[in-house]
């Protein structure tokens, strides 16, 4: 683990803190069309072993506050306010070669397209064993581990060997140990014969094995946070139900926080316990999970929850008119307003607060101004 | 929400322009980027200008004016020539500048030319072994391979000094070695294109082939080519002057960069500058266009595209 | 609705040859529709679902001779068009449409609309001069719902669900009486889709249409078809009207498909993955019954012997061995189930979602 993620354990009132606050996120990028203004005050928090489904439709924002969150943003990209905190730190403050640190360690991240993030000339074994040997010591109790099965007297452990230094393994009880680590993350992502896919290359595998490569290699540094990327998207049904299920053990077994950003509203009812949507560059209404669908209350929401065909044998989708606005000329004021239903004239005036209307649902909507439960 | 199927523009739509225009003006900025390669443009465009323009200024019968007396003073700095000859003069006496001048269009008009043909031939060739295929398309990429196998300037100079001596026959030569590049490259791009759904999508609506080709392939396809005929036009210039160099091809008094070169090779000692001046011209043409390509090209490379 | 088969696919094969060796000899093949047999009725919406490397899209290909079938037959109104030389395919070309998935590769990006519209409207030959045209692409594009002054933009100036609004008015260009939709909606947002799939509906009551609709995603064919044909590896796995497939499937595969839906609704218990692994490759699909390397139910006559698709029940076909002794219900209908419970209870007519 890495040092942010033991300052968040560490702490005894951690746990009202959440894992992840972003607070009014604002990130352009300078293109040749233009300013494209694409977060414009994003809000948004994980708490510990919460999974938050981030929901939107293309050009929302959410894989640029994913990106964000990573300190992976294109050069083009610059943050012009908010502030990403994970536990007490700043990220948008940390240097590169802080964030590359927090990348292994903190907050791991698994991507829609498993082909273009493993190096496809190198075996899974040899990727996976690169990042587990990241952690100090952990090959060590490992080979010690293998010594002791195998019968063979363990090294002294205090005062160090003949010349004096500390035991060190040798080299094919590195490779021993380092295998047997790579094999046990392998299983605990559901792969079956762990063994023969520590030796293959990744295009001998299929898209869900390489999801599941991609997700033992996240894992292996036991993240504070994990975030999900459009994972199941490119993926058949079958082949998604069983990510899902891998990503329900998962939590059940290490109390990771998931950031899963998805289009689709099947998975955020399936896995995720809170809902935060996105439209345009903000983030308009987060509710639990049961709450948003029972009761939501951002237009944009609604409508999104009345288009999405639900298996019920409904006549008819209702669907939202208009389409996704061009983020160089975005609406002024609220930047839904020209689609909704609702609007009036202080929706094009000013941007909508972030208001508390119940415990734990927050809209971005003047409709709701009244409501405000808390100050 | 209004159960509707109505759909709002977004708002605002930038000026309606074709998509080749959009596309042209996008390449001139990306080029403007390079200074290097605003200068070759710069220096393209001048050199072109100088060879359309400049021949109406130089007396039409310099090549012949021959004046062996004035050519026997060529040497470099000798008081006798003065500034009616601002480049000096070539052995026979004839004034450099207006030679070079006309060597240029002669150089550069063949060069285009052979550069032309070649992508007609090139096209016609490429597209119909790309979008047909079959036995007809393996037979075209054969014939192909077999120009590809040996060096082109080999080729040229057997042609060459095959046909009879005159720039028709450099120009058949150099063409006949440029249209296999084109023909492999927009074969290439036609297969790209021929997966593409709206290939699908003109079939299925039943639209001719031969219209799908010319109509709609080919118009998509040929950028790429228009960047390699650039930069072929540096390397044509240079067989050529190398053919004409080596005295395939054309007599003594035409004036032609390479030809000019060969004359001044005798005198190398006495007046270098009968090679030099026709030698930089030679580079400097090459040079410019193949800055241009250099720029075209990476105008196509997507990483840089917005 | 008149009952007639309109269109009726026997014992479609399409093998891509795979070649190998200096002489390109042929060394297997990918057997990527392999014995389909189905049949649309006429005004009906037919739903083809199936996972990748099912071969649904190869099957609206050979269907439209985008692709010419290996063997079998497609007889559209009585004629074999799977088996018409070109020439003679002309005129049934026509009848015929397709609206692609990718609504940014499906048009030339260098054609305005209405020059596309135009083109297919003449080589197709639906309009007699250049005056019809125009008034015609007037009115289609209208009919999308778009306007008329998008009719000299291009396609790279539209967003992606008017870019199949107008790939929907190429398609309709011709007055086919039938169209394949490949996923129309796959590349599009949840809101743009419902505006495309509500376009769509209007547009085959208005225009007396048939569909082909093949696409993975669940939710969306249910809403759109009236019956469904679920594939796997080049086979069919079952076929039948969509409220019975959807609740009652007879085929171990359709029950393990429908129960993977991650349907939108937190409420709704979750079923455990039932299949496991992967699907096999298409090169060298299992023997018997393709299925059977994956299926809970499977015994040794599934390895042995293929399972003929058959009528198990009054107009539900499935090709298992054992389909009369699986009584299967899916999560979907339990939850419809308790929807209806709810709105009974309620005393208000239970929603439509």
């Amino acid at each position: 683990m890495g040092q942010a993620t033991e300052e968040v354990l560490s702490k005894k009132d951690n746990q009202a803190r959440p894992v992840l606050d972003i607070k009014g996120l604002m990130v352009d990028f300078t293109t040749y069309a233009g300013v494209v203004k694409a977060l414009d005050g994003v809000i948004l928090d994980v708490k510990k072993g919460e999974a938050l489904g981030l929901v939107g439709e293309s050009g929302c924002g959410k894989s640029v506050t994913a990106a964000t969150i990573e300190g992976l943003l294109p050069d083009n990209a610059h943050v012009v306010g908010g502030e990403v905190l994970l536990g007490e730190d700043d990220l948008l403050k940390k240097s590169k070669s802080d964030m590359r640190k927090i990348r292994v360690n903190d907050v791991a991240i698994v991507f829609q397209d498993p082909m273009t993030f493993l190096n496809p000339v190198l075996t899974i074994g040899t990727q996976l064993t690169e990042v587990i040997d990241m952690e100090e010591g952990i090959v060590d109790k490992e080979a010690l581990k293998v010594l002791e099965e195998e019968g063979k007297p363990k090294p002294p452990t205090t005062g160090g060997n003949a010349s004096g230094k500390p035991w060190k393994p040798t080299r094919s009880l590195r490779k021993k140990a380092l295998r047997r680590l790579a094999t046990q993350a392998l299983s605990k992502v559901g792969l079956p014969d762990p063994d023969r896919i520590f030796d293959e290359y990744p295009h001998e595998l299929s898209g869900g094995m390489r999801q599941r490569c991609m997700i033992a290699m996240a894992i292996a540094r036991n993240p504070v946070l994990f975030i999900a990327d459009e994972i199941t998207t490119a993926l058949d049904v079958t082949m998604q139900a069983q990510i899902l299920d891998l990503l329900r053990a998962l939590r059940r077994d290490f109390e990771s926080s998931i950031l899963i950003i998805t289009h689709d509203l099947g998975v955020v009812a399936s896995i995720c316990d809170k809902v935060s949507v996105m439209y345009a560059g903000s983030v308009v209404e987060t509710a639990d999970i049961r709450e948003i669908f029972a009761n939501p209350l951002h237009p944009y929401t609604q409508g999104l929850l009345k288009a999405v065909p639900k298996v019920m044998g409904e006549k008819e989708l209702d669907s939202i008119p208009g389409s996704v606005p061009d983020l160089i000329y975005p609406p002024a004021g609220c930047r839904f307003h020209p689609r909704c239903q609702y609007a009036w004239d202080l929706c094009a005036k000013e941007k909508p607060p972030h208001i508390e209307t119940a415990p734990r649902h927050w809209v971005e909507c003047h409709l709701y101004k009244e409501m405000k439960t808390s100050g | 929400m209004r159960k509707g199927m109505d759909e709002t523009m977004p708002a605002p739509p930038p000026k309606r322009v074709s998509p080749m225009v959009a596309e042209v003006r996008y390449a001139l900025h990306l080029l403007t980027l390079n200074k290097l390669v605003l200068a070759g443009i710069g220096l393209a465009v001048g050199l072109t200008l100088l060879a359309i323009i400049g021949p109406f200024f130089v007396p039409a019968n310099t090549p012949n004016a021959i004046n062996f007396q004035l050519g026997s003073q060529s040497e470099l700095g000798n008081p006798n020539i003065g500034w009616a000859h601002p480049l000096g003069v070539d052995t026979y006496g004839r004034d450099t500048l207006s030679l070079i001048i006309l060597a240029l269009g002669l150089d550069m008009g063949a060069a285009g030319l052979v550069v032309g043909i070649g992508l007609v031939v090139g096209v016609l060739l490429g597209v119909t072994a790309g979008y047909i295929g079959g036995k007809i398309g393996e037979a075209i990429m054969r014939i192909t391979d077999i120009f590809l196998a040996l060096p082109l300037f080999i080729w040229a100079l057997a042609i060459a000094a095959v046909l009879t001596r005159s720039l028709n026959s450099l120009i058949i030569a150099l063409a006949t070695v440029s249209w296999p590049g084109y023909t492999r490259i927009i074969r290439g791009q036609v297969l790209v294109e021929k997966g593409k759904p709206y290939v699908e999508g003109l079939q299925a609506v039943g639209v001719a082939r031969w219209r799908i080709m010319l109509r709609h392939v080919v118009p998509n396809s040929i950028f790429p080519l228009l960047v390699q005929a650039t930069l072929d036009i540096g390397g044509v210039i240079l067989t050529l002057a190398a053919l004409t160099f080596l005295g395939v091809g054309l007599t003594p008094l035409v004036p032609e960069l390479g030809q000019m070169v060969s004359n001044g090779t005798t005198y190398i000692q006495i007046d270098p500058a009968l090679i030099t001046i026709p030698g930089l011209f030679i580079v400097a043409i090459s040079l410019s266009f193949n800055l241009v390509g250099d720029g075209l090209r990476d105008v196509l490379d997507p990483r840089l595209r917005r | 609705m008149a009952d007639e088969e309109f269109l009726q696919v026997k014992d479609l094969r399409k093998w891509f040859p795979i070649t190998g060796g200096i002489l390109g000899r042929t060394r297997a093949h990918v057997k990527a529709v392999n014995d389909i047999t189905f049949s649309i009725r006429r005004g009906e919406t037919f739903g083809l679902v199936g996972e990748s490397g099912s071969g649904k899209s190869t099957v609206g290909r050979c269907i439209l001779r985008l692709l010419d079938p290996t063997s079998g037959s497609v007889m559209l109104d009585g004629v074999d068009i799977a088996n018409l030389k070109p020439k003679k395919l002309k005129p049934f070309r026509r009848k015929m449409q397709i609206v692609f998935q990718d609504p940014y590769a499906s048009l030339d990006p260098r054609q305005t609309v209405k020059g596309a519209l135009v083109e297919a409207m003449r080589s197709s030959g639906a309009v007699a001069d250049a005056e019809a045209a125009t008034r015609a692409a007037k009115e289609l594009i209208q009919r999308v719902g778009l306007n008329e002054d998008h009719l000299n933009r291009f396609p790279h100036e539209f967003s992606g669900g008017q870019r199949q609004r107008i790939a929907v008015a190429r398609a309709l260009a011709t007055n086919p009486e039938f169209v394949v939709l490949d996923e129309p909606t796959s590349f599009l947002d949840v809101s743009v889709q419902a505006q495309i799939l509500n376009l769509l509906k209007a547009l085959q009551k208005d225009l007396k249409l048939t569909y082909l609709f093949i696409s993975h995603n669940l939710s969306v064919v249910e809403h759109m078809s009236d019956r469904i044909g679920v594939m796997y590896l080049g086979k069919i796995m079952e076929i039948g009207n969509k409220k019975v497939v959807y609740r009652y499937p007879k085929h171990p595969y359709t029950n393990a498909l429908l129960n993977a839906i991650p349907i939108p609704d937190p409420t709704v218990p979750r079923v455990p993955a039932m299949l496991i692994g992967d699907v096999p490759s298409a090169l060298n699909p299992p023997s018997g019954c393709v299925f059977s390397t994956r299926c809970s139910y499977v015994k040794q006559i599934c390895h042995d012997k293929e399972p003929p698709l058959r009528e198990v029940a009054e107009d539900q076909f499935s090709a298992c061995h054992f389909s009369e002794e699986f009584s299967f219900e899916t999560v979907i209908s339990k939850v419809q189930q308790a929807e209806t419970k709810r709105g009974n209870a309620a005393g208000a007519p239970s929603s439509s979602g």
